[in-house]
């Protein structure tokens, strides 16, 4: 079985998922197996306002273990990631980061600020 | 934990509301709703952004994005506009919506944003297929209202047929008026809509001149969005010149 540890900047309690890649997809938002997609299907919050589609930066989460056992970001993560508030370098963006390895033990944060950051600059 | 896809995820977004003003068609299954916030404010947002809509679907509610296609400076409501697709079932239950019902909403997101000061005189390219220009409406707006010189800009537009190439009168005067906007219409099948977009883009901004300071802003639907892309970075442009939006 693998496990997703899931921490919460804002204080919230830690989650544990441990689950079984091939039963995904879990939920319906995100690419099937990825971190939205466990989250969402064992009831879990993480906003995702473009519907899971890769194209906004909301679901973004930081990897503090396991970062390459997931599967490889694509070009547009990339070019969204660089617009999520509080990058770092192993950020992704939950809907794309799909964990497929049945061993894999992942640890991530969700950033206390998950909107984003021209949300927040909305015009006066 | 145990996965149960039928329990909704819990939700801690915060949600606005709003009503619907006004609904406007613009060709069978392509519409338009007009919302004003029920807090008495107005929405603020920036051009190209998108609200994320609660809709409920069975036994669980969930969101679901529809760019903004007004302009915060517009006056009363704000408009999203959207097209019935084969099984959305999120877009059926917004052509159900009728003036005057409720629509639950977050937001605005969304990083698909002018970001060229208008005055720095680059040249924008803006490139949208059928309801995709909705992003594209308000940022044009924006960069044709600034002060200062003015970039040159050109938008090519494409669609399946004349009535789908929405907000027609409003382009032509806005090129009859800003000498330095202009746009072009494609008509295409949708299975052949990016071939024709790359082979304008090729000729227009790739072998016609070697100038690489151009800005462009893309928003269209599935993987022609992606090879539009690569085909611009993949030809001198700057991975961060190339401003993309692929639902």
């Amino acid at each position: 079985m693998a496990k997703l540890r899931i921490q919460f900047e804002n204080g919230d309690p830690e989650k544990v998922i441990e689950f079984d890649p091939s039963k995904a997809p879990f939920h319906h938002d995100g690419k099937p197996g990825s971190i939205l997609d466990l989250m969402l299907g064992h009831g879990i919050h993480l906003e995702h306002a473009c519907g899971g589609n890769c194209a906004c930066t909301t679901c973004h989460v930081i990897v503090k273990q396991g970062f390459n056992k997931l599967g490889e970001s694509s070009e547009q993560e990339e070019d969204l990631l660089d617009h999520a508030p509080g990058l770092t370098p192993t950020s992704r963006l939950g809907c794309q980061a799909v964990i497929d390895d049945p061993n894999a033990e992942i640890v991530i944060v969700v950033p206390r600020y998950t909107i984003n950051q021209v949300s927040e600059a909305a015009e006066e | 934990m145990t996965p149960d896809a039928s329990r909704p995820a819990a939700s801690k977004r915060s949600t606005l509301s709003a009503r619907v003003e006004r609904i406007f068609d613009h060709a069978p299954n392509t519409r338009s709703l007009f919302l004003s916030s029920t807090t008495g404010k107005s929405f603020r947002f920036v051009p190209g952004q998108f609200i994320s809509i609660s809709i409920p679907l069975g036994d669980e509610t969930r969101s679901r994005p529809y760019t903004i296609a007004s302009s915060p400076t517009d006056a009363g409501p704000f408009e999203i506009c959207f097209n019935r697709v084969p099984g959305g079932r999120g877009v059926d239950w917004l052509f159900e919506r009728r003036v005057g019902d409720k629509v639950d909403f977050a937001g605005p997101f969304g990083t698909f944003t002018l970001d060229v000061d208008p005055a720095l005189n680059v040249e924008l390219g803006f490139i949208a297929e059928g309801t995709a220009i909705a992003p594209i409406r308000p940022m044009l707006k924006r960069a044709l209202a600034g002060p200062g010189p003015r970039a040159k800009m050109h938008l090519i537009y494409a669609a399946q047929d004349r009535e789908h190439i929405l907000y027609r009168n409003e382009l032509d005067e806005l090129a009859h008026t800003a000498s330095n906007f202009s746009y072009e219409t494609v008509i295409a099948p949708p299975d052949k809509t990016y071939d024709r977009l790359r082979e304008l883009i090729n000729a227009r901004w790739i072998v016609a001149d070697t100038d690489r300071a151009r800005q462009f802003y893309i928003c269209g639907v599935g993987d022609g969005v992606i090879k539009l892309r690569d085909l611009l970075r993949g030809s001198g442009y700057e991975r961060r010149a190339v401003h993309y939006e692929r639902w």
